[in-house]
């Protein structure tokens, strides 16, 4: 499991993990080269091009400024991924601690960090992260700080149970037997045990990140100033597009997001595969 | 009487095919404890789930026969084959850990065949199932508990009392006693040994524990990397021991006689992904030589249904150093 | 005391303290915030004098934070909230309205979904590793994948094109009904779409959890044993695999209920559901805190509720808690 050419062999085999990849590949490419691809400014107004529809120069149409519907769904990328990775991290960051100090030092710390981690379970996250982003206002870190803050406890669960079975294995008896100090013991002892776990509860992580910045941003508490595909769609419901049936200006969007979900969740999915053979569906 | 002729079962892998059993030959008479013995890899299980027709999905009947009081079982409908288990042949499964249902009483899970095959209602069911556990030994406060509330030795009865509800013919016991104490080892095995005497029941005993079955068993047969090595009364095999392997098997176990050494068999057990050639055993074996590479499995006669499957036991070279 | 007793008085134990935990997030949130947003709203024109000075009074805005916390609390479990800023009345008279409509829809949906999802789930693991399971996996985590508001909006378009179904709201604006029966059936017809839509996105997430679980399930002995009495495929299913599959759902379900919450709010918004994701989502824009911190509370408890429930349900079905 730990050998990378074998886990890559693996990876290449799993065709749901290789579809994945290539979906966020190409969403990578999009989001990187943004200036390249679209076709304009996508900030740039024309009051002229009120709702203008799609026509072979503004292929998406446009939106109430004028601005080109195609270029911002370009430029939407950029902030799916970035507030997806960012707090993805940060959720699986503290999860990989949390979970590492409960697991290996047992007892009363375990005790009270899986109560917190019950509690972030149970509370309705998404409640706590309107009412947190409507109140200290939508910068991109606010959210990207909502996000990951809220979001860090399934991961410590499942690194938890982990945890529990490694530090019973010889190595950690013998590198105790060594006096090696605890945090060494669980970095660098039990932490390359635990990444294998961690690849596809991060895509997972990741993939809730982006669905949750684009709803947040669809219920107004998101960064509204900023091209996202959440705002996007939040304006085709406010400027009455959706109503009237303009398909190019919901559309792409919202595939877009489903897309790019689905190619984190694939990827999650194949990585858990491969670690837990039980769940593979294509034998073989 | 079971006749098992010519059997080869394989399993799919990713790296290809894997033959588990290879061409496996036996006779199991009415009425004995037929004792398997090998180590693992060496397809005893395989022979457990092929006539129990239990064999997972990936498994593949490649050739032979398995005939049932004259009945072949091999190819059978799975409605047929269904009719035969639980009721012809039943199982007792490895250890009992997680062998019963944690969400169903121990009556219910003993009566279950008989509702399953339709062979009674469920309160005749449940009278001839708490009759059967308590045959076996477990008395009126353990019929409806859950299995958690038991030891593991009560569950391993509880499985037992569920094999010969139906009263079969034969009963499969592949390392009933594995994971279990010793004291309770002892009593599970006693129960079998009953069984056997009291209800006629056929066993078919399987472990790794060459003394276990060595004690048990009417009959043992030996397999190695999914070949028979010797087979033969359980007497035969202990005194006149034809095969090396059978020998070492012998020999590694610690006795109370003073003087003599306890010795290991060299080398690492035979790796059935890439068997050697001719004789599996011979990698390992002191008396390897000429003719072993190209054997062939022809089995030598060692006596009456004692066969030894070693080409220098027919030319009287393996002999010596037990 | 068994070992079942303990059981729930320890889970009882711990939604009591998560209980207390939020209300005392729910204080400092709306007052160490930037501004202390509740000191400036109850100061608002918006308000009567004589409101303000009953607020005044009944919060204890002017005596120290300690003293305004144990009121708090004291107003929390007595169900006072205060007053709405945008809708000028107490805040209980408007939230608990919208509690029942966000249960009316939430859990025929959570049922529906659940219902299909064993369905399905039980399939793609009886049937794993055919075209058939991977088509339902794929397809489950497509759905799981949708973006709720998007989804929504895709039955509001089509709804439109076809000129069927209403798209807002619970009932037809300004209709009067004749009878029970008229009305029920109004709100039945304007429950389709958001009912639809929410069930759709909950029924992946069930699916997959359903199959997974009877995976683990089916690599257990007791199934192998069970084939080993001669018991049939569906027979083995029905009595020994699904019972054993169900009871982890249930945790995992609860669980979830968290999750289950953002699908609500989202699908209440797109359809204008009258319930208290739509309430959250006006106070959000009215910038209605005393609204927006009763509805974190409550939505809050009901979840922990749920999940005390379904904790008793777990232990009450798995007799290895039952009969500890």
């Amino acid at each position: 499991m730990n050998d990378d050419f074998s886990f890559w062999k693996e990876f290449k085999s799993n065709r749901k993990g290789v579809a994945g990849l290539i979906i966020v590949g190409f969403f990578a490419m999009m989001a990187l080269l943004a200036p390249l691809i679209s076709p304009y400014d996508p900030n740039a107004t024309n009051p002229s091009l009120f709702l203008a529809p799609s026509s072979s120069v503004h292929i998406f149409g446009t939106n109430t400024l004028g601005q080109d519907l195609f270029s911002r769904d370009v430029y939407g990328a950029q902030i799916s991924l970035i507030v997806g990775i960012a707090a993805g991290a940060v959720a699986v960051a503290i999860g990989l601690v949390a979970g590492l100090v409960s697991g290996y030092m047992g007892g009363l710390i375990d005790e009270i960090i899986m109560r917190v981690v019950d509690f972030f379970i149970v509370i309705p996250a998404i409640v706590f992260m309107i009412i947190v982003a409507a109140l200290l206002g939508p910068s991109l870190i606010n959210i990207i700080m909502v996000i990951g803050l809220l979001s860090w406890a399934p991961t410590a669960r499942i690194i938890r149970s982990m945890v529990l079975s490694i530090r019973e294995w010889p190595f950690v008896e013998s590198a105790k037997a060594n006096n090696a100090g605890n945090t060494y013991i669980m970095f660098r002892h039990i932490f390359p045990n635990v990444t294998s776990v961690l690849y596809g509860n991060a895509m997972l992580a990741i993939s809730a990140a982006i669905f949750t910045q684009a709803a947040l941003v669809f219920l107004g508490v998101g960064n509204v100033t900023s091209i996202s595909w959440g705002e996007i769609i939040r304006q085709a419901y406010t400027t009455g597009a959706l109503s009237s049936g303009d398909m190019l200006y919901v559309l792409p969007p919202g595939i877009f997001i489903f897309v790019l979900i689905f190619g984190f969740i694939l990827m999650g999915y194949a990585l858990e595969e491969i670690m837990n053979p039980r769940l593979r569906t294509i034998k073989g | 009487m079971i006749k098992i002729k010519d059997l080869t079962v394989s399993y799919k892998s990713r790296t290809g095919k894997v033959r588990a059993l290879d061409s496996v030959n036996a006779e199991i008479g009415n009425g004995e404890i037929f004792g398997i013995v090998g180590e693992s890899g060496s397809g005893k299980s395989t022979m457990a789930m092929t006539i129990m027709g239990l064999l997972p999905r990936n498994s593949l009947i490649e050739a032979g026969s398995i005939e049932v009081d004259g009945k072949e079982i091999i190819g059978l409908k799975p409605e047929e084959a269904r009719k035969i288990r639980g009721k012809k042949i039943s199982l007792v499964f490895q250890g009992a850990m997680n062998t019963l249902n944690p969400l169903m009483k121990i009556e219910d899970q003993v009566a279950e065949p008989l509702l399953i095959h339709r062979e009674a209602k469920r309160e005749e069911a449940l009278r001839r199932a708490r009759e059967t556990l308590e045959i076996i030994g477990l008395d009126s406060y353990t019929w409806k508990k859950y299995p958690h509330e038991l030891s593991g030795g009560m569950k391993q009865r509880a499985v037992i009392a569920t094999a010969i509800v139906m009263n079969p013919g034969t009963i499969i016991a592949d390392e009933p006693s594995t994971a279990l104490d010793v004291i309770t080892q002892v009593q599970i095995m006693n129960i079998l040994r009953r069984l056997q005497r009291e209800m006629d029941i056929t066993v078919i005993f399987i472990s790794h524990d060459f003394p276990l079955v060595s004690e048990m068993a009417d009959r043992i047969m030996i397999l190695y990397g999914g070949k028979v090595s010797e087979v033969g009364s359980n007497r035969k095999i202990l005194e006149e021991p034809g095969h090396p392997y059978t020998r070492g098997l012998i020999n590694s176990v610690p006795t109370m006689t003073p003087g003599r050494r306890l010795e290991a068999i060299p080398g690492e057990p035979v790796n059935i992904r890439d068997p050697p050639e001719g004789c599996r055993f011979r990698p390992r074996c002191t008396f390897a030589g000429e003719g072993c590479e190209t054997y062939s499995y022809k089995p030598v006669e060692a006596g009456q249904g004692h066969l030894v499957y070693c080409v220098k036991y027919g030319e009287g070279k393996n002999a010596g150093s037990s | 005391m068994s070992g079942f007793q303990k059981y729930i008085s320890k889970r009882i134990i711990f939604a009591a303290i998560s209980i207390f935990i939020i209300f005392t997030f729910d204080f400092f949130l709306f007052r160490l915030m930037p501004g202390n947003p509740i000191q400036i709203l109850y100061r608002s024109p918006a308000l009567s004098p004589s409101q303000i000075a009953s607020l005044e009074q009944q919060f204890g805005l002017n005596l120290p934070m300690w003293q305004q916390y144990l009121l708090f609390i004291k107003n929390t479990f007595s169900g006072n909230f205060g007053i709405s800023i945008y809708y000028h009345q107490s805040v209980s008279s408007v939230l608990f309205p919208a509690l029942l409509n966000s249960l009316i829809l939430l859990i025929p949906a959570t049922i529906i979904a659940i219902f299909l999802g064993i369905i399905t789930g039980k399939i793609a693991a009886w049937r794993r590793g055919t075209t058939l399971d991977g088509a339902i996996t794929g397809g489950s985590m497509a759905l799981y994948s949708i973006p709720t508001f998007w989804l929504g909006g895709m039955f509001i378009l089509l709804a439109i094109y076809t000129r069927s179904l209403p798209v807002s709201g619970m009932y037809t604006t300004g209709a009067s009904f004749p009878s029970f029966a008229a009305q029920l059936a109004d709100l039945l017809n304007h429950m389709i779409l958001p009912l639809t839509t929410l069930t759709l996105v909950l029924f992946g997430q069930f699916t997959i959890i359903m199959r997974n679980s009877l995976i683990d399930v089916l690599e257990e002995d007791y199934i192998n044993f069970a084939k080993s009495k001669g018991a049939s495929d569906n027979y083995l299913l029905a009595r020994h695999a699904v019972p054993n599959a169900e009871l982890p759902m249930i945790s995992v379900i609860a669980v979830n209920l968290g999750l289950s919450v953002g699908g609500a709010i989202l699908t209440e918004v797109v359809f204008s559901w009258p319930g208290i994701g739509f309430l959250i989502f006006n106070a959000v824009n009215a910038r209605d805190y005393p609204v927006l911190q009763a509805a974190f509370v409550i939505v809050a408890v009901v979840i922990v509720l749920a999940n005390i429930v379904a904790d008793i349900l777990y232990s009450y079905l798995d007799p290895r808690i039952r009969y500890q």
